[in-house]
């Protein structure tokens, strides 16, 4: 087979994987190659999500047969494996095009976890040693392979992620035969502690010692696959940022790859809208200091998908607003619907300077389409409204069909 | 009150600055010279002086701020029309005020400073990424069509990243590249000699990264609205994967 039809089948079967960023190490440096702190996207696909590593299985010809899986053994696809020899040549020739930051280095199961995790070990090294590759690798830890093989491909890599997919233990067990709880977990702790521990080593060391996975560890949900509730999947990823120290949690609308009784039928549409509210979700986690149990609770365990979840929030709590904006903290301007990071940063700035009015909230980036209705300042504010009323103001008109057609679990 | 040339580069704008400031006579109006303007009175014309305009420069960045002059200096870059003049505005400002001018955002001396410097940054780390090089004789040339200055901004990136190659950068609009062969750049006016045309080598590699862009798409979840929102399709004309499939 030729290097286009290997590229092919091998990019049509990775593409599941969602993470394709490129961010959390600025400082490696090699011959050919170096890395950003923020990343760098290189393109953006047809279904406009961007295109930053050469993302990749080195091969599909997979041993196990997870039913959500598209390279599941019992599937009829057609199979192809790279030589670790051909991958690295893809690479450098693509990186010196500025086409790729750098590779995501993932595969099947082929044989065993261990001769599997051998070949990513090599090419990561022919990348490295041979060529002096100084820009990304993001690489997969395949579940069930040894700790010493898992350490061994995390000094070569940025970033290694383990992919949990399956948000329960029960639907694991019922999708995923060959996978365990423990054979998901047991890695990601290693990975885990292991950077804590270089960290630290290399914080009181005397000589530079290599890094250890510098840009941290992700993994990734399916959504829609299983019968867990968003308030479940919430859990788990605030778990997973607090205890493992995770850099990214990633969630993927399930698109059907198989017709099984376990499984939504294969007609159905990914449920985009409800991965895009687990992904604002998860921002008010990480960047504006909600918890896992504000935003949803076991009275309501799922996203009002009609709403964002933060004016969702300041809905259920119209007794803290209206906000004077030129007196509220950063944190309180955080939580008002409308106001984003870089916005509350900038109001901080602007007022120091002069006091502020609406027009300048506008100047300033705030999304007065939603700020107006919990925000008081310099002549301006509107006569408080109840809640029922601010929600119909506030709910967007009716998406297009495609976006709001939602996963029916056939059991 | 006088209307002031300069060449046109941002050493000139510093050198015509100081010279303006020293004559007594602020600019009310700022052009490049051989603009073919017609000007009601002669202009008074700024030399450039790479001396003077690094003197100017350590001066203001002191007395401004370093982020202050920074930023001018991305605002210089920039498509806005009368770009000079508003930094001039925003440095004369920024002259008695010192770093708190930037306290003033929403003011129409400072906003649409920072607006310019916020867009050419974002051009720029847009085209860190959409920059396509081309292997041709054993250079990688890079022909691309900014809004923005930003040959002087890229270039620095790609001698660290690149940096044991030699490689050329064309802004076609503005007939100048960053050219860099082993550990220096620097930029000169340009154009690509008639008659040149990639390999086949190179033809074979841009149709995998086609093969690959096509590959990588989930059908399911298509959505062009969203693709050009991140690219926009002024972009295109130079990516190989938006390139219209061969007859």
């Amino acid at each position: 087979m030729d290097a286009a039809g290997k590229l092919s089948i091998l990019a049509e079967a990775a593409k599941y994987d969602v993470s394709c960023s490129s961010s959390g190490n600025g400082g490696r440096r090699g011959a050919v190659g170096n890395t950003s702190l923020g990343g760098i996207c290189h393109s953006w696909s047809d279904d406009g999500r961007c295109i930053s590593l050469l993302k990749i299985l080195f091969s599909n010809d997979c041993a196990f047969d997870c039913s959500y899986c598209v390279n599941r053994r019992s599937n009829d696809v057609p199979r192809a494996s790279f030589t670790p020899r051909e991958l690295a040549d893809l690479v450098i020739g693509f990186y010196r095009r500025n086409y790729i930051e750098g590779l995501f280095l993932s595969s099947a199961v082929v044989g065993s976890p261990d001769d599997t995790m051998i070949q990513l070990i090599r090419t990561a090294k022919i990348l490295r040693d041979e060529y002096r590759f100084g820009g990304y690798i993001h690489a997969k830890a395949i579940p069930g392979a040894s700790p010493r093989l898992v350490t061994a491909l995390g000094f070569l890599a940025d970033r290694m992620s383990v992919n949990i997919e399956l948000p329960s233990e029960v639907s694991l067990r019922a999708l995923a035969p060959q996978k365990t709880k423990e054979s998901i977990f047991r890695p990601m702790s290693l990975i885990g502690d292991s950077i804590a521990e270089r960290k630290e080593k290399r914080l009181v060391s005397t000589r530079s010692l290599a890094p250890f996975v510098p840009a941290g560890q992700s993994t990734q949900l399916i959504v829609g696959a299983s019968p867990e509730t968003d308030l479940s999947i919430l859990s788990l990823a605030g778990g997973l940022y607090h205890r493992f120290g995770l850099k990214r949690v990633y969630y993927s609308a399930y698109v059907p790859v198989s017709a099984n009784p376990l499984l939504p039928a294969i007609t159905t549409t990914p449920p985009l809208l409800r991965e895009h509210r687990i992904y604002q979700a998860d921002w008010l986690l990480r960047f504006y200091g909600f918890r896992p149990d504000e935003v949803l609770s076991p009275e309501q365990p799922n996203l009002d998908e009609s709403l964002d979840p933060k004016t969702s929030w300041a809905l259920r709590h119209l007794d803290l607003f209206p906000l004077d904006i030129n007196r509220a903290s950063y944190e309180e301007l955080l939580r008002t619907p409308g106001i984003g990071v870089l916005s509350a940063k900038r109001i901080l700035t602007a007022r120091k300077g002069r006091r502020l009015d609406e027009d300048d909230l506008k100047k300033l980036g705030v999304v007065m389409k939603r700020a107006r209705y919990f925000l008081a300042c310099k002549g301006f504010s509107l006569p408080s409204l109840d809640a029922r009323a601010l929600r119909r103001l506030l709910t967007p008109p009716p998406p297009p069909a495609w976006k709001t057609r939602q996963l029916s679990l056939e059991f | 009150m006088a209307t002031w040339v300069y060449d046109g580069s941002f050493n000139g704008f510093l050198c015509l600055l100081f010279e303006s400031t020293r004559a007594g006579e602020p600019p009310e109006a700022i052009e490049h010279a051989g603009s073919g303007q017609p000007f009601l009175w002669p202009p008074k014309e700024a030399r450039t002086d790479e001396l003077l305009a690094k003197q100017t420069g350590d001066v203001l960045r002191r007395r401004l701020s370093a982020p202050v002059f920074t930023r001018g200096y991305y605002a210089f870059l920039s498509a806005l029309k009368e770009r000079e003049m508003s930094v001039y505005t925003y440095y004369n400002l920024a002259w008695t005020l010192g770093k708190s001018v930037d306290r003033l955002l929403t003011d129409p001396r400072v906003l649409p400073v920072h607006e310019a410097s916020r867009a050419v940054l974002r051009e720029r780390h847009r085209f860190l990424g959409l920059l396509r090089f081309t292997e041709i004789g054993g250079v990688l040339y890079a022909p691309f069509e900014p809004e923005a200055d930003l040959l002087q901004l890229l270039a620095g990136h790609f001698s660290t990243r690149l940096g044991n190659e030699k490689w050329i950068i064309h802004d076609l609009g503005r007939g100048k590249a960053a050219i860099y062969a082993p550990r220096l750049w620097r930029i000169a006016d340009f154009s690509l000699p008639e008659g040149i045309a990639p390999s086949r080598r190179e033809e074979a590699f841009r149709d995998l990264w086609k093969e690959y862009f096509h590959s990588i798409a989930v059908r399911s979840r298509e959505n062009p609205r969203l693709q050009r929102q991140f690219m926009p399709k002024k972009y295109w004309k130079h990516l190989p994967e938006k390139e219209p499939p061969a007859e």
